[in-house]
C-alpha cells in the first residue's frame, strides 16, 4: 500500500501546492515530472514561483531524442503505438454499440420495468466486459512487442532511467503535474520511473499529483468529457495506470468535465467503472492515500464520490 | 399560450380593468411572454397602428398588432420554434408618422453596428456558457499593429490575439478574422477564444482581426482583398509571430460578406489556406436569370457561380453555418451536397436564428472546435 500518495485538485488559477508542501513538512529538493506539458515541459517558472526551486525531470525531451539515439527501439515503439491506436478504434466501435444498447433499453424502461431492468443490467455488464477486454487487448499488443521490454539494455536509455531514479531517490517530494495524460503515462513508463516512485512512496516521501498526474496513478485511466463540442462524449478506457491508487478511478476537474447534475450519467459512470471508487476532484481538493485508505484533507465539496445511484457525495473524511 | 388566453378571458370578464390586468401581466411575465411555442408581445401607447418588425425570412416581415378594445394596449402572438431566438423592433404609426422603437418592456437587447434590437428568446434557447468570462481562465492578450498596405495604398490596423501560454519561440496556427472589430465587440470573440483554448477545445493559435475600410467593396469577391491578405497581412504576421507554414494550420473566417471574402481569398490562392470558417456567407448564385440583389452582389454571384463548378479547388476544410431565419439559408444549404460530391471535408450547422452577431456568436464553438480542434479529450491540467 502506498504511504504518501497525495492527490490535489487543479493547480490553476490558484495553486494549493505551497500549503500542502508546508503541511507535509517536505524536506529536500522537489523533483517535478511535467512530461504532460509536452513541448512546454521545461517551463517550470510558474511552478517555481509557487513552491521555490524545482528540478524538472525531462522525460519528454529525452523521448524526443530516442529516434536519434536508438532508432530501432523508436521504430518498434512507434509501430506498437500505432497498433494500440488501431485497436482503440475497434474498441470504441464495440463500446459505442454496447452503450447504445443500454440507452435503448433505458428508453424502454417504462414499458416493463422489471423485465427491462434485468436486461439493462445485462447490457451494462457487456459494457464493463468490453472495457475489461480493452485492457487485456492492449496487454496482448504489448506482449507482441515484448522486445521493447529489453530497452534498458540500451546504454543510453539505461543511463537516463538511472538518472531519473537517482533524482527521484534524492527528492524530498516528487510532483507529477497534469497535461496530456497519454504522453505523461507513456513517458513515465518508458523510462521506468514507476519503480523509483514506488521506492519513494515506500520510504514515505510524498508523491504529489494533480490533473493527468493523478489519473496516471490509478489502476486504469479513464478519459472523460461530458460537455464535448459535439455533445456528450462517452468515457473510455485509455490504458493501465501506474496502480499506486488501487481501486479508484480519478476524475480531475470533475465539475467542469462531467455533468454532475445528470443522475443518469453519474450512475452509469459509477456502475461502469465500479467496484473501483469513482473520485471526482474539484478546486482545492486534497486527498491522500495512506495505509488506512483514502483520507480527505480538504473541504467536503472539494473531493466527491460518484455513486451508482446517481448521487454525488463528499468523500469520507478521516 | 394558456397565460395569454387567461388574460384575455379576464379582460373580457372585466374590461374596465384591462390596463391594470395587462400591467400586472407584464410585471409578472415581461415582454414577450413566451409559452408553449408562442411569443406574445405587448405595447401600450396612443398609436394608430403597431407592427412587429423582424428579420425572420419566411415570416411576413411586418406583422400587425391588434388593439385590445377601448384601451391603448396592443397585442400580438406569434408562433416560433422552441429553440428560436429572434431580434425585433416595433414599428409604431402615429399621426401618419412611422417610427421604429425597441420593446420598452423587454430588457434583452442585441447590439450590432447599426444600434440595438430587442431580443425574443424562446424557451429552448440558452445563452452558451462559453461566452461568459470565467475568472479561472488565464486570458490571452489582445494587441495590435498598423501595417502600410501596398495593395490598398493606405494604413490598416490589425488587432492580434495571442493565447495566455504564448511564447515567441513556438510556432502557432493562424486564424484571420474578417470584420474583426465587430466580432470582438458583438460576439465577445476574445472571451470565447480565452475560454475555448483554456478548455483545450481549441488549439492555441494566433488570431489576426482585420477590418475593411470600404467593407462591402473589399469583401465582395475582390481580388485586391485576397492580395491584401496574402501580400500585406500574412507577411506582416509572419514578421511578428512564428506562424506555421503548413496550410492546414492557417485559417480564414468571416460572416456574411466576410464569409465571401474568406472563401474568395482561399479560391484565389488554392492550397494556401487549409481551414475556412464561413458564417452566413452571402453565397448568392444564379442558375438562370438575374440574382435580384443590389449591384454589390454582381462579383459575389459571379464568384459563387464559379465556385459551385469547382468546390474542391481551395483544398480547404470548410465549416459552414447559417441561421434558418436568413434569406441566405437556401444558398448555404445548397453548398453542402456540392462539397460532399467534391470530397471536401466540411461541416454544416444550422441554428434557429437570423443574420446577426449573436447568431454567429452562438456557432463559434461549433466552428472553432472543428476548425482547430484541441486535445481536450487527452488533456487534464
Amino acid at each position: 500500500m502506498s504511504k504518501s500518495l497525495v492527490i490535489l485538485g487543479p493547480q490553476r488559477p490558484t495553486p494549493t501546492l505551497p500549503v500542502v508542501l508546508e503541511a507535509l513538512k517536505v524536506q529536500g529538493p522537489l523533483v517535478a515530472i511535467t512530461a504532460g506539458w509536452r513541448h512546454d515541459e521545461a517551463d517550470v517558472e510558474a511552478l517555481q514561483g509557487a513552491v521555490g526551486r524545482v528540478t524538472s525531470l525531462p522525460l519528454y525531451r529525452w523521448f524526443d531524442q530516442l529516434p536519434a539515439q536508438a532508432p530501432q527501439i523508436a521504430a518498434t515503439y512507434r509501430e506498437r503505438q500505432k497498433r494500440i491506436q488501431r485497436f482503440k478504434d475497434l474498441y470504441r466501435l464495440r463500446m459505442h454499440a454496447a452503450l447504445n444498447t443500454v440507452r435503448d433499453l433505458v428508453r424502454l424502461l417504462p414499458t416493463d420495468p422489471e423485465l427491462v431492468t434485468r436486461e439493462i443490467e445485462r447490457a451494462a455488464q457487456v459494457v464493463r466486459g468490453i472495457d475489461a477486454e480493452a485492457l487485456g487487448a492492449v496487454d496482448e499488443v504489448r506482449a507482441a512487442f515484448s522486445g521493447l521490454n529489453d530497452r534498458f539494455q540500451n546504454p543510453w536509455i539505461r543511463d537516463l532511467r538511472d538518472e531519473a531514479a537517482e533524482l527521484i531517490a534524492g527528492a524530498g517530494a516528487v510532483l507529477v503535474a497534469g497535461g496530456h495524460v497519454a504522453v505523461l503515462r507513456n513517458r513515465m513508463l518508458f523510462f521506468g520511473v514507476e519503480h523509483a516512485l514506488a521506492q519513494c512512496l515506500d520510504a514515505s516521501r510524498p508523491v504529489i499529483c494533480w490533473g493527468a498526474g493523478a489519473m496516471v496513478m490509478s489502476e486504469r485511466i479513464v478519459l472523460f468529457y461530458d460537455d464535448a463540442p459535439d455533445g456528450p462524449a462517452e468515457a473510455e478506457i485509455l490504458d493501465h495506470g501506474l496502480g499506486f491508487a488501487p481501486n479508484a478511478v480519478l476524475f480531475p476537474h470533475v465539475n467542469e468535465r462531467l455533468r454532475l447534475d445528470d443522475q443518469t450519467r453519474v450512475a452509469a459512470l459509477a456502475y461502469r467503472f465500479g467496484p473501483h471508487a469513482c473520485i471526482g476532484l474539484k478546486k482545492g481538493a486534497w486527498i491522500e492515500l495512506t495505509e488506512a485508505g483514502w483520507r480527505r484533507k480538504s473541504g467536503p465539496e472539494t473531493a466527491v464520490r460518484l455513486c451508482s445511484d446517481g448521487t454525488v457525495v463528499p468523500m469520507e473524511r478521516s | 399560450m394558456t397565460r395569454v388566453l387567461d388574460l384575455l378571458k379576464q379582460i373580457e370578464a372585466d374590461p374596465a380593468h384591462t390596463i391594470h390586468l395587462v400591467e400586472h401581466f407584464l410585471e409578472r411575465f415581461g415582454s414577450p411572454m413566451v409559452q408553449d411555442g408562442t411569443a406574445t408581445f405587448f405595447l401600450r401607447g396612443p398609436y394608430d397602428e403597431v407592427f412587429l418588425v423582424h428579420w425572420v425570412f419566411g415570416l411576413e416581415s411586418r406583422i400587425p398588432f391588434r388593439r385590445l378594445p377601448n384601451t391603448d394596449v396592443w397585442c400580438l402572438s406569434v408562433e416560433l420554434p422552441e429553440s428560436a431566438r429572434i431580434e425585433y423592433k416595433f414599428e409604431v404609426v402615429q399621426s401618419g408618422q412611422r417610427h421604429w422603437i425597441k420593446d420598452p418592456n423587454n430588457p434583452h437587447l442585441a447590439f450590432d453596428p447599426f444600434g440595438a434590437n430587442s431580443v425574443c428568446r424562446m424557451g429552448g434557447y440558452e445563452d452558451p456558457s462559453w461566452v461568459v468570462s470565467d475568472p479561472d481562465v488565464r486570458p490571452g492578450t489582445l494587441d495590435g499593429f498598423t501595417l502600410q498596405s501596398k495593395v490598398w495604398g493606405d494604413e490598416r490596423h490589425v488587432k492580434v490575439w495571442v493565447p495566455h501560454e504564448y511564447k515567441a519561440h513556438k510556432t502557432y496556427r493562424l486564424l484571420v478574422v474578417h470584420d474583426g472589430d465587430d466580432y470582438l465587440k458583438y460576439t465577445g470573440l476574445q472571451t470565447v477564444l480565452d475560454n475555448l483554448v483554456h478548455r483545450h477545445e481549441v488549439m492555441p493559435l494566433v488570431v489576426a482581426f482585420t477590418n475593411g475600410v470600404n467593407r462591402n467593396g473589399e469583401y465582395g469577391a475582390n481580388p485586391l482583398h485576397a492580395r491584401f491578405i496574402m501580400e500585406d497581412l500574412v507577411p506582416a504576421m509572419e514578421s511578428r509571430f512564428k506562424i506555421s507554414k503548413d496550410p492546414r494550420q492557417r485559417g480564414l473566417m468571416g460572416a456574411s460578406f466576410g464569409g465571401v471574402a474568406s472563401l474568395f481569398t482561399a479560391w484565389q490562392y488554392p492550397g494556401q489556406w487549409g481551414q475556412l470558417m464561413l458564417q452566413s456567407g452571402s453565397f448568392v448564385f444564379t442558375d438562370i436569370g438575374h440574382h435580384g440583389r443590389s449591384p454589390l452582389f454582381d462579383p459575389v454571384v459571379a464568384f459563387t457561380n464559379e465556385f459551385r463548378e469547382d468546390p474542391g479547388r481551395t483544398g480547404a476544410r470548410i465549416f459552414l453555418s447559417c441561421g434558418v431565419f436568413e434569406s441566405l439559408i437556401s444558398y448555404n444549404r445548397s453548398l453542402v451536397p456540392l462539397l460532399r460530391g467534391a470530397g471536401v471535408q466540411h461541416r454544416f450547422r444550422e441554428s434557429r436564428d437570423g443574420h446577426n452577431w449573436i447568431g454567429w456568436r452562438d456557432r463559434l464553438r461549433d466552428g472553432l472546435t472543428w476548425t482547430f480542434p484541441g486535445h481536450l479529450w487527452m488533456t487534464y491540467d
